[in-house]
């Protein structure tokens, strides 16, 4: 199977400041990570908190440049400037192909911004915009899929639950219709009983969509329902990557072992 | 009524506020209908006149009416106001959101030029100035506006600085949107209700500074009245005509306490997230 998206030996290491007696700290986050994400499936991302599973996520989409390596999508790097001939304009068109549905959908969503205007933005800003008719509607099209409805996208986001705000992310994530869509621990902060409905609103989009998700989550109940291929990552490097299926019933490291482990005793 | 008194509670300070301001700014807006007199006719026969229902202010030592100048004053008093406010807080906000935003070198520059424009004491660099240019209104507004904005370019820095943390900054580049976007439609936004509180503080601060140039007969020039000049002229006269300084004065102090009344108790209210 063709995979849209692959990185190829990713590292990123954040210094701290140092203070008179003692130098700068330096803390290797992401360590020559490798992965591949087949065309249309999802690979599920897990470690513990601060394992470095965000900061490769912000690489991948393209937020946070890498200190070395690189992330193909369809086959380009993303972080190459001298393999463009247009940088500029490569990463301009790539904001359509790849986005992303942040973790805390309290600070994704401008405050000031209706609802509307945060969908449509990414069609506002793409490098040639429809008319601004066509744009509102996909925007209202877009929203209406995740179930918010026309009469509400005038609305500011405080003015919503936690769910609704995650929903109206994922609207705005979608509405360019990108190819590959990075979901960073997207129901960590909502409700048990909302978490469940938005993994399945991401499931039916896929499908309907034909979309590629990076799922990055600390729950490993929570990859298992969404993954095909699952990626665990322990210090910043990848531990093991395999099949869903497989890794949840033959896992071959010991850390993998061990992170199942600690969900079958709070199981019990 | 209910829920009017409902919301009037805790805020009779903001409407206070309020009532000052807009009656100043409504006296100003039609000074010309409302004044009973010509601000700059003279009239002999009329000199020092104390207040009476002829003259409600009295007649100053031209025999001009006060009343009439001090509509007239407050229409100079707050456009000078209004004028050197927007750009001290154009020039503060843009710097500040540049400082803040961009971090490294343009902060640094940025904020030592803030740092240089505080040390010098701003009045006194105000007088070098006047000492060099015209003293015209023009001249005024502008130079106060250019020695005014260090305190909004500060604000907005500490919020463009949380601000451009967010997630929602980071969905914006996501997006595909410039860094002009970014900067006035996802931080500007955002960091305004302190920008708004600190420009009604600035206002009062300006048409104070505008009063004590004017007092000190750099200002506003004679015959245009302005608060500042007309306690000037009241000056001479104090032993024997107490109204020509103290109802200036008085417009002055009622106006600076509705300016800040109202802009310390408008960041409650500028708040989307806080609205009852």
């Amino acid at each position: 199977m063709e995979n849209l998206v692959e990185t190829t030996g990713l590292c990123r290491s954040f210094t701290g400041r140092g203070t008179l007696l003692r130098g700068a700290e330096t803390t290797r986050a992401v360590d020559n990570v490798s992965l591949t994400i087949p065309k249309g499936q999802t690979l599920g991302l897990v470690g513990e908190s601060g394992c470095g599973k965000s900061t490769l996520g912000r690489m991948v989409v393209g937020l946070l440049p890498p200190d070395s390596g690189d992330v193909l999508v369809m086959g380009k790097p993303l972080w190459n400037a001298a393999a463009h001939d247009n940088y500029r304009a490569f990463r301009q068109e790539m904001t359509r192909h790849i986005q992303m549905v942040f973790q805390d959908p309290y600070s994704s969503l401008t405050p000031r911004m209706t609802v509307l205007e945060s969908v449509q933005e990414p069609l506002t800003c793409a490098p040639a915009p429809l008319p601004k008719a066509q744009r509102r509607e996909g925007a209202l099209a877009m929203l209406e899929r995740v179930g918010i409805e026309p009469e509400q996208a005038k609305r500011f986001p405080h003015q919503f639950s936690g769910g609704q705000r995650q929903r109206i992310a994922i609207a705005r994530a979608l509405v360019s219709r990108p190819a590959f869509v990075v979901c960073d621990e997207p129901t960590s902060s909502l409700d048990a009983s909302v978490q469940a409905q938005i993994l399945n609103l991401l499931l039916d989009l896929q499908d309907e969509l034909g979309l590629t998700y990076l799922f990055i989550s600390h729950d490993l109940a929570v990859v298992r329902h969404m993954s095909d291929q699952v990626a665990v990552m322990q210090r910043g490097k990848v531990v093991e990557q395999a099949p869903a299926n497989t890794l949840f019933t033959a896992p071959q490291t010991e850390y993998t072992r061990l992170l199942l482990h600690s969900i079958m005793e709070l199981g019990k | 009524m209910q829920r009017i008194l409902y919301w009037l509670k805790g805020r009779e300070l903001l409407l206070l506020g309020g009532f000052l301001v807009g009656t100043v700014t409504i006296a100003a807006l039609l000074a010309p209908w409302l004044a009973p007199y010509d601000p700059l006719a003279q009239n002999l026969d009329a000199m020092y006149n104390a207040p009476s229902f002829l003259h409600w202010l009295g007649t100053d030592g031209y025999g001009r009416d006060v009343l009439s100048r001090m509509l007239y004053g407050a229409r100079v008093s707050l456009w000078v106001g209004f004028v050197s406010v927007g750009i001290s807080a154009s020039i503060g906000a843009t710097l500040g959101l540049c400082a803040g935003y961009f971090r490294g070198l343009v902060d640094e520059c940025i904020m030592r030029f803030v740092d240089i424009m505080l040390c010098f004491p701003s009045f006194f660099l105000i007088l070098a100035v006047i000492a060099f240019l015209d003293a015209n209104l023009l001249n005024i507004m502008v130079i106060i506006g250019l020695t005014s904005w260090m305190g909004v370019a500060r604000l907005v820095r500490a919020e463009a600085m949380s601000l451009r943390e967010r997630e929602f900054i980071s969905a914006a580049r996501l997006a595909g949107a410039s860094t002009m976007r970014i900067l006035f439609r996802h931080i500007l936004p955002n960091a305004l209700g302190p920008v708004m509180v600190s420009a009604t503080l600035g206002i009062a601060g300006a048409i104070l500074t505008e009063s004590s140039l004017s007092f000190l007969g750099i200002g506003v020039q004679h015959p245009l009245p302005s608060w500042g000049n007309i306690l000037l002229e009241g000056k001479e006269s104090l032993e024997f005509a107490w109204w020509l300084s103290f109802f200036p004065g008085f417009a002055i102090l009622l106006t600076v306490l509705g300016y800040y009344l109202l802009g310390e108790n408008l960041r409650e209210f500028l708040d989307p997230r806080t609205q009852r």
